[in-house]
């Protein structure tokens, strides 16, 4: 009898055991743990992606709120707000919190990956069209914390219209907007003697460590953050040739330096070229290449208008023919001595964080230190604990090369900047959060969180730039060299900040292909396979591929039929007629 | 006496013991099944619908019909993409290697555990680790010793050498290297287990007679544990087309644009983590279901091979 009992109880042990690890997966919606919370303060939920930028920059702006509001009462019993900030990989981003949603008791969501459509069908998401064009001037304020000029008036003209449906309505508003840049080292430019003298041509550089005598750089005016840096891709290589002495040019990780030089295709085309790529609404180009010649010249196709019957055909724009003969010479560099790129870990023996600290501790074990690596905007943040170990991101001069021009007659004081930039994350509500009185927290510190100040924060916590108009005056002293340079370019007058994608069905639909990877420099770069590959200069480097044959496979990737369909029929396929 | 009448017996009894324990049967049972049920065949029967499903954007918002359009594309890739081609072929070599170099070393070597030679107790703790360790733990290590120590050590005799790994020349020899590593103490463990379950008075017998080692080896071991071998060829067949050879691990996404070494198990765990939208999905469930139908039958022709080749001896 005791042994059974004894058995009895063992098994059920068991049982319980076998049944709780399934079981252990299942969380409450989204909050992760319960944890205390306050029972005399308001409680504001919010769930946070946590990407490589972390999520100091919302916790601090909380703690702020929650001092700014310690004795305001937004329910009945309670004073002040308290917030539970959850983290997550993965249920706070795509579908997973959407369908999380009707169970879901956070407030607000830090989150990526969804279309203004999506959140608007979903039914679960607030929408938000009253709090992001609420302001101080309005007769009736919402809130005491809506700024003199609207969230949505001070929007990017390119990100207002994605996130604003045909019935003009808001549903989320962008977290930031990603870049990818060349870093260069200030203090390296000195310490080499790097900066080009004024004396300079695009056929001979002079170079020297006083930047009072450097050249007056790309916009043509001396005593700006770009003297000294190259004019045009002939001094670009001309400099990166002559610096091999003593430096390294630069190192990256994989596709991060056909995204950063996908800046140099951008301003090329410039903001109507770079905006046909992805709205397809019938834009005309007139720079498309028909034939490459050997000897690198071009014969152009008469103007086309582009839509998505023939779209692929911006794979021909001249200026991803410029930027691919770039990477010809830094491929060819490497099979030199003194190669362009970090030869001890080319092509891609980092990934991109080890490709961070291998950087930056460079210039201080290495004979050739390292001046530029090619980066997603945030890097920094990401590189934190380097940094750290280093004595803080303040201690290291860091910036943003500016983008250098084709051509000799674009340099100067009328010249403009384009840069290409995608959606970094949104911010949205979910409807009908905890209460009635709860609703005025959560809408008091939406505004506050996206007010000028507090984007100057995340601007410096996360070096997350966002996509609208404020200033970082206020803050400015204790911000990183590199997270004032990245605002300077993004923020100039004469920068041009295209959001590459649209709200299209096409390019929504399609958002697999047309996105960084693939839509940039994605190349069938053999034409005997059906091969492709998007880091150019490795290709070039190990497969023999030219400057002319990458690009002749741009289009080839779109246009080559398997079994009689090609891969432009199964786009095209994935939007209802 | 019958059931029927057990069932009545006046005490209630047994028939009170026979339902109370298949009461606590089934409630033991219960929440496995239910698991059973949602996690494996509800979500295989739902990427079998998947399979069938073709995606179309309207104003913004998914919808579907049902089709073998995703079967058609898989056809056309399998028949005239050469990406497709060389993830097939990539994966052929690494069953390949799997069989022809991995498994006859890891039986030997089983066999130098098994008999107890010099350091076999080590060889036994040190082979078992990496099974221990995660993928990703070992990857980096392997991606440290032969990305950055070898080239290190080049460097110190004054030659600048190419990260084995990013070397396109010997890419695919440092990934079987990899693998081989990897697999090895696993195979090696598994088989020297079976063999320490051959009856001792077996190989004593064989001893007296004079049995040479590798006679031994040859004669007795490998007949007596042949059921352990053919179940894990059976397994590997399953395992051809999901084989990813680690090249996440290794590679991350660069391995995409690595012929030489990329696979179609690789190519599928693309698809199922990176999968962008809904379009992905479907294509990926279809390619799936027809490695299946393409395994499945394969599986069963080699089970019946071995076991006709099967010594079936007992021991």
């Amino acid at each position: 009898m005791k042994t059974n009992f004894k058995k009895m109880i063992s098994t059920l042990a068991l049982a319980a055991t076998f049944a709780a690890l399934p079981l252990a997966g299942c969380a409450g919606g989204g909050t992760g743990g319960k944890k205390e919370l306050p029972k005399d303060k308001t409680i504001i939920r919010l769930l946070c992606y946590d990407a490589g930028y972390g999520r100091t920059y919302v916790e601090k702006v909380a703690k702020e709120f929650e001092k700014l509001q310690a004795e305001h009462s937004y329910e009945a019993g309670k004073k002040g707000v308290y917030f539970d900030i959850t983290q997550s990989p993965t249920a706070a981003v795509g579908d997973e919190v959407l369908t999380g949603l009707p169970n879901s008791d956070v407030d607000m969501f830090f989150s990526d990956g969804h279309t203004a459509v999506e959140l608007q069908k979903n039914g679960y998401v607030m929408d938000i069209t009253k709090l992001v064009k609420a302001s101080s001037q309005d007769e009736n304020p919402i809130s005491t914390f809506a700024g003199e000029t609207s969230i949505y008036d001070r929007m990017y003209d390119d990100y207002r219209d994605y996130v604003t449906t045909k019935e003009g309505e808001v549903y989320n508003i962008p977290l930031f907007l990603m870049t990818y840049n060349l870093t260069y080292d200030v203090d390296l430019m000195k310490e080499n003697k790097l900066y080009i003298r004024r004396d300079s041509t695009d056929e001979k550089l002079n170079l020297t460590g006083d930047v009072s005598q450097a050249s007056a750089g790309v916009d043509g005016e001396a005593g700006t953050e770009d003297d000294g840096l190259p004019e045009t891709y002939a001094q670009f290589l001309l400099w990166m040739e002559k610096m091999t002495n003593n430096t390294t040019p630069m190192h990256y990780q994989g596709g991060m330096l056909m995204r950063a030089m996908s800046n140099f295709w951008a301003d090329f085309e410039g903001k109507e070229g770079v905006k046909a790529c992805y709205t397809f609404d019938g834009t005309k180009l007139t720079d498309l290449v028909d034939q490459v010649n050997n000897d690198g010249s071009v014969t152009y196709l008469p103007e086309t208008a582009i839509t998505t019957e023939n779209g692929y055909l911006v794979q021909r724009q001249e200026g991803r023919l410029r930027v691919l003969q770039l990477m010809e010479k830094i491929a060819a560099s490497m099979k030199g001595t003194n190669g362009y790129v970090y030869k001890k870990k080319f092509p891609s023996v980092d990934n991109h964080k080890q490709a961070q600290t291998t950087y930056l501790v460079s210039s201080q074990n290495d004979p050739k230190p390292i001046l530029m690596l090619a980066e997603g905007g945030y890097w920094e943040t990401e590189a934190s604990a380097t940094f750290n170990k280093m004595g803080g991101n303040t201690k290291r001069n860091l910036a943003i090369l500016p983008t250098p021009k084709y051509s000799r007659a674009e340099v100067g004081k009328d010249s403009r900047r384009t840069v290409w930039s995608e959606l970094g994350g949104e911010i949205f509500i979910r409807k009908g959060v905890t209460g009635q009185v709860n609703e005025q927290a959560v809408t008091d510190f939406f505004l506050y969180y996206n007010s000028e100040e507090n984007m100057a924060i995340q601007n410096r916590e996360a070096s997350q730039p966002r996509p609208f108009d404020y200033s970082i005056d206020s803050i400015k002293d204790t911000m990183s060299n590199y997270q004032i340079s990245l605002y300077n370019m993004l923020h100039s007058d004469r920068t041009d900040v295209v959001f590459a994608g649209d709200s299209n069905d096409f390019t929504i639909a399609n958002r697999d292909q047309i996105n960084n990877y693939y839509w940039l420099l994605y190349s069938n770069y053999d034409a005997n396979s059906d091969e492709a590959a998007y880091t150019p200069v490795q290709i070039m480097y190990e497969r023999g591929a030219t400057a002319k044959t990458f690009f002749e496979g741009l289009e080839r990737v779109y246009t080559k039929k398997t079994g009689g369909q090609s891969k432009w029929d199964e786009m095209l396929g994935r939007v209802s007629k | 006496m019958s059931k029927k009448q057990r069932s009545m017996s006046t005490d209630g009894t047994v028939f009170g013991k026979e339902l109370s324990h298949k009461i606590f049967y089934w409630a033991l049972l219960a929440i496995p099944l239910i698991e059973f049920c949602i996690f494996y065949i509800g979500v295989n029967f739902n990427s079998i619908l998947l399979a069938f499903k073709k995606y179309t954007m309207k104003d913004g918002v998914w919808e579907y019909t049902y089709s073998f359009s995703n079967f058609g594309r898989v056809f056309d890739y399998v028949r005239f993409d050469s990406v497709m081609q060389s993830n097939l072929k990539n994966a052929f070599i690494f069953y390949a290697f799997g069989l022809v170099v991995t498994l006859p070393l890891s039986l030997i070597f089983s066999y130098y555990i098994y008999k107890k030679c010099f350091a076999s107790e080590f060889f036994r703790v040190i082979l078992f680790l990496p099974g221990m360790i995660s993928v990703v733990v070992t990857a980096f290590m392997y991606k440290g010793v032969i990305n950055n120590g070898i080239p290190e050590i080049f460097s110190k005799k004054g030659l600048d050498i190419i990260a084995p790994l990013e070397d396109i020349k010997l890419r695919m020899a440092m990934v079987l290297l990899y693998n081989f590593l990897m697999g090895f103490g696993t195979n090696v463990l598994m088989y020297s287990n079976a063999m320490t379950r051959i009856d001792v008075s077996v190989v004593e017998a064989a001893q007296l007679d004079g049995i040479r080692p590798m006679q031994e080896f040859f004669c007795i071991s490998l007949p007596l544990i042949f059921d352990t071998i053919s179940t894990f060829l059976v397994i590997g067949i399953a395992g051809f087309f999901t084989n990813q050879a680690s090249l996440h691990a290794l590679y991350s996404r660069s391995a995409e644009s690595y012929p030489e070494v990329r696979t179609l198990g690789y190519q599928l765990f693309i698809y199922a983590q990176f999968g962008e939208n809904e379009t992905t999905y479907p294509y990926a469930a279809a390619l799936g279901l027809c490695c299946t139908l393409v395994a499945f039958p394969l599986t069963l022709v080699v089970r019946w091979a071995l076991d006709k080749v099967n010594p079936n001896v007992q021991a």
